[in-house]
């Protein structure tokens, strides 16, 4: 009887402290924007996906392109790029490295998020790889196949698409397996291939002989975007301004000095140096340029751009389940008003 | 007045149950016991009093095999000893009886299943004799102190000891409750006529249920002397009061306060 | 008049009981329904009981509710049981048998402060990604959990008890099975109650990777794409099965241990 009383109490308390942290997370908001109108120090909380290919913005970290513009940035990893919403939402991070399933998140936790900065286009790095000792060889004989991938992301939007496309819809078993078991879960031959995003999947095949089967470009295009809650655009639009800057200068310096990148992007993911050269040449490093170029299919201003990939991206997730409702038009996250200005700057 | 071994022997003419010959017992450079030695006859009750400290007990687990002695020897029925067994039955000062066994099968403990089952007469027996009856299918955590005593006696007669051998046993009981254990002992003894070691620090014990007193004294363990209760039996409280009962009572209460 | 006073302090002892919790529901009624936290971080009581309703016609990513459910009860079942039957007699072994204690011993003492969930990766690669990898680490969590109750039980036998045991002439495997085994039970059965819980959260860690379903793997993915409802169901549920898990092995303890007397 005594214990279930403590029971009672301990609830009490959880509850209690439930409320204080909802709390928090209003005024939290609050001390942000009046950091922001005070002029200096400039700072900004980046989200990013630890073993992903923010590669952009390792280098810029890694090179000083922000400290040398007296921006000081801090790093907040993830382990999913979906699973930042929580972050953007109670305003612990400012800006997030995301695609466009991020955004559904972001938008379906009830935040106003903006797309503000297209980083590149990785839909040639994510591959479908096979076991090197399986039978399949290529798309046509991926009937009664299992393949693994983290469900709701970007790579499983890529395998709905493609199996769409192929008219192999209901014929193939995909597994949901986080990042993290990939090689784990084609080891044990539990699987017969997996759909990963770069550098991982460069690794699988490099490191375990895995066999490219096919590739996203021609599928779905995956933009990797930079994210921001709408008010964050509007209190820390100079850093943000700045953060371009160094980013836009961190895309230009990969293309010019590869193997270094390459480096730098194996220190941050964990990856082994020669699986990440061998993502690079995948990747398509965007610039401000590019994003407002109406001819890109990256492009930011017209609908044939990011907005008709978060089309796709929005009926794939819808026809999944993935969300527990309907998602709304992920194109209005679209906000190309900040490169603009930046171009506009120049 | 110091003892010799052969003062110490019982006076009877048949051969001692124990037979306990210069037994020395240390622990590192404490003495525990110096030079023991005393003797048992059959059916006679041994009590053994003396302030805690003075090996009494240790002197008990030696003769049930618990512990073994640094010198010395250890006759029972001429015979050393090398481990504890039933033919030494011990009576613990807490009821040591298994709580995941009921009273019946506390009394058998040890026994195969078909021993069990041959015994199942005595065992009513005992139950009567030990006042169990109706407790039968009892746990421990159901009875009395008393009670449990009660159990742990009938579970050591059960084996037919060559030598009872009790560590204060009504040491935890009540006074009421140990003055009935004790006549009971008495019943016991006027039906079995078991030889018996009896530890106790209660003097009055001692002399009511004993036939000869071992009088130890501390640091080092030593008999200090042997006080003979020649007491008739059937012994019943009323004795407590006579002259004979107070004249022993007074010789033993002298040596411990030597 | 003592039957009438003892049924109403057990009425005043079912209204405490209840009231604790009452008032954390009325508590989480006045913050939702009064509009104080918004549903996307607290949602109402018949919001998640509406979503409860749609996930039980509907299922969750592709199983249903009753999947979900049944997939982490039988992994937690299987790898508890499978613990509790090889933890508990090496525990009692390394209790009762000092070679044996030191010889193997110290391979326990390296495993115990490694938490299982780091095995994860290392299981999946072995096992694979069905139930296996989840069985072996649920396994492993409740048979170290088992092996230090068993062996702290033999510690706890009381020695009076191996006396009179030795003393009936009992030693070696005799002492072992007839006193020292049932002595251990009340510390056998107090451990496999925490295994059992810790099997129970284990479950939850062990279907954050590779699992295609499992009220761990709900959670999980529901709070990745921030489906703050089902997450709720999730943790009502996880709390409702692991207080039945609960009560039905105190249930057995009590039946098995009737002669403590509690």
């Amino acid at each position: 009887m005594n214990k279930l009383n403590v029971n009672g109490i301990t609830s009490v308390l959880a509850l209690i402290g439930l409320i204080a942290a909802t709390g928090a997370h209003g005024a939290a908001s609050g001390p942000s924007s009046a950091a922001a109108s005070a002029p200096a120090p400039l700072t900004l909380n980046v989200g990013y996906t630890k073993g992903g290919s923010a590669l952009k913005w390792f280098v810029a970290q890694e090179k000083g392109f922000f400290t040398e513009r007296g921006l000081h940035v801090n790093a907040i990893g993830f382990t999913g790029g979906i699973a930042a919403a929580t972050a953007l939402k109670a305003g612990s991070v400012d800006i997030n490295l995301t695609a466009a399933t991020g955004v559904a998140t972001a938008l379906s936790a009830g935040v106003d998020i903006k797309t503000f900065y297209a980083s590149y286009d990785e839909s040639a790095a994510d591959w479908l790889v096979a076991r090197k000792d399986s039978s399949i060889t290529g798309i046509q004989n991926l009937k009664g196949a299992t393949i693994g991938t983290s469900r709701g992301s970007t790579a499983w939007v890529c395998v709905m698409s493609m199996l769409k496309a192929e008219g192999l819809v209901g014929k193939v078993d995909v597994k949901d397996i986080k990042a993290q078991a990939w090689v784990a879960a084609m080891e044990s031959r539990s699987l017969d291939a997996i759909q990963g995003w770069p550098p991982a999947a460069q690794q699988i095949v490099q490191s375990l002989g895995g066999r490219k089967i096919a590739d996203c470009s021609s599928y779905a295009r995956e933009t990797i975007i930079w994210e921001a809650p709408a008010e964050v655009l509007t209190a820390k639009k100079h850093a943000v301004l700045v953060w371009i800057a160094a980013m836009e200068k961190a895309g230009k310096w990969i293309s010019e000095n590869p193997s270094e990148a390459a480096a730098i992007w194996s220190k941050y993911s964990g990856v082994p140096a020669k699986d990440a050269a061998s993502a690079l040449p995948y990747i398509e490093w965007l610039s401000v340029k590019d994003m407002l170029d109406p001819k890109h299919p990256s492009n930011m201003v017209n609908p044939d751009g990011l907005a008709k990939q978060y089309a796709t991206y929005r009926s794939i997730l819808d026809e999944g389940k993935i969300f527990p409702a309907a998602l709304p038009d992920l194109a209005r996250s679209i906000d190309p008003s900040l490169i603009s200005e930046y171009q506009g700057h120049r | 007045m110091l003892m010799t071994a052969a003062n110490a022997m019982g006076g009877s003419a048949t051969p001692p149950v124990i037979d306990i010959a210069g037994v020395q017992k240390r622990y590192g450079h404490v003495v525990a016991l110096a030079d023991v030695s005393f003797s048992v006859a059959r059916s006679e009750v041994v009590a053994i009093v003396g302030p805690s400290g003075c090996g009494k007990s240790t002197l008990l687990n030696i003769i049930a095999g618990f512990d073994e002695p640094t010198d010395g020897t250890v006759l029972v029925h001429g015979a050393p000893i090398v481990a504890p067994g039933p033919e030494r039955s011990v009576v613990f000062q807490q009821p040591a009886l298994f709580p995941w066994l009921n009273v019946r099968r506390n009394i058998v403990f040890g026994f195969s299943r078909a021993r069990a089952a041959r015994q199942s007469a005595r065992v009513d027996e005992f139950i009567d004799i030990m006042g169990l009856r109706g407790f039968e299918a009892s746990y421990p955590y159901q009875l009395s102190g008393g009670m449990m005593q009660r159990v742990s006696i009938a579970r050591a007669l059960i084996r037919d000891p060559e030598v009872l051998l009790m560590d204060e046993p009504f040491g935890a009981l009540d006074a009421q409750t140990r003055l009935t254990m004790q006549e009971l002992l008495h019943d016991v003894w006027a039906r079995y006529a078991p030889t018996i070691v009896f530890i106790t620090h209660d003097v009055d014990e001692a002399v009511f249920v004993s036939d000869r007193i071992l009088v130890m004294s501390a640091r080092p363990g030593l008999i200090r002397d042997v006080v003979e209760v020649p007491l008739k039996r059937p012994r019943s409280y009323e004795l407590i009061m006579s002259e004979a009962f107070v004249d022993i009572k007074r010789r033993v209460l002298a040596e411990l306060h030597a | 008049m003592a039957a009438e006073r003892t049924r109403s302090a057990q009425m005043l002892r079912w209204l405490r009981r209840g009231s604790g919790l009452g008032g954390c529901l009325a508590l989480w009624c006045i913050l939702s329904y009064g509009g104080i936290v918004s549903p996307g971080f607290l949602p109402s009581p018949s919001g998640i009981v509406e979503r409860f309703i749609e996930l039980a016609e509907n299922g969750y990513a592709n199983s249903s509710l009753w999947q979900h459910i049944f997939d982490s009860v039988y992994r937690t079942l299987a790898g508890f049981v499978l613990g509790v039957a090889a933890g508990t007699p090496t525990g009692l072994l390394l209790g009762y048998c000092r070679r044996f204690d030191e010889s193997v011993g110290p391979i326990f003492s390296f495993l115990r402060p490694i938490p299982p969930i780091a095995y994860t990766p290392l299981f999946v690669l072995y096992l694979g990604i069905g139930d296996a990898s989840k069985i072996v680490l649920i396994f492993i969590g409740a048979f170290l959990y088992m092996l230090l109750s068993a062996q702290a039980g033999v510690r706890n036998v009381p020695e009076v008890l191996v006396r009179a045991g030795r003393n009936a002439g009992l030693g070696g495997a005799g002492l072992f099975v007839r006193v020292i085994v049932p002595g251990s039970l009340p510390g056998i059965m107090t451990g496999a109650r925490t295994a059992l819980s810790v099997s129970w959260a284990l479950v939850v860690a062990a279907e954050l990777i590779a699992a295609q379903a499992g009220l761990g793997y709900m959670v999980s993915s529901a709070g990745v794409f921030f489906d703050i409802r089902t997450l709720f169901v999730g943790i009502i549920l996880i709390g409702i099965v692991g207080l039945i898990l609960d009560r039905t092995i105190l249930m057995i303890e009590r039946k098995l241990l009737h002669w403590q007397g509690r």
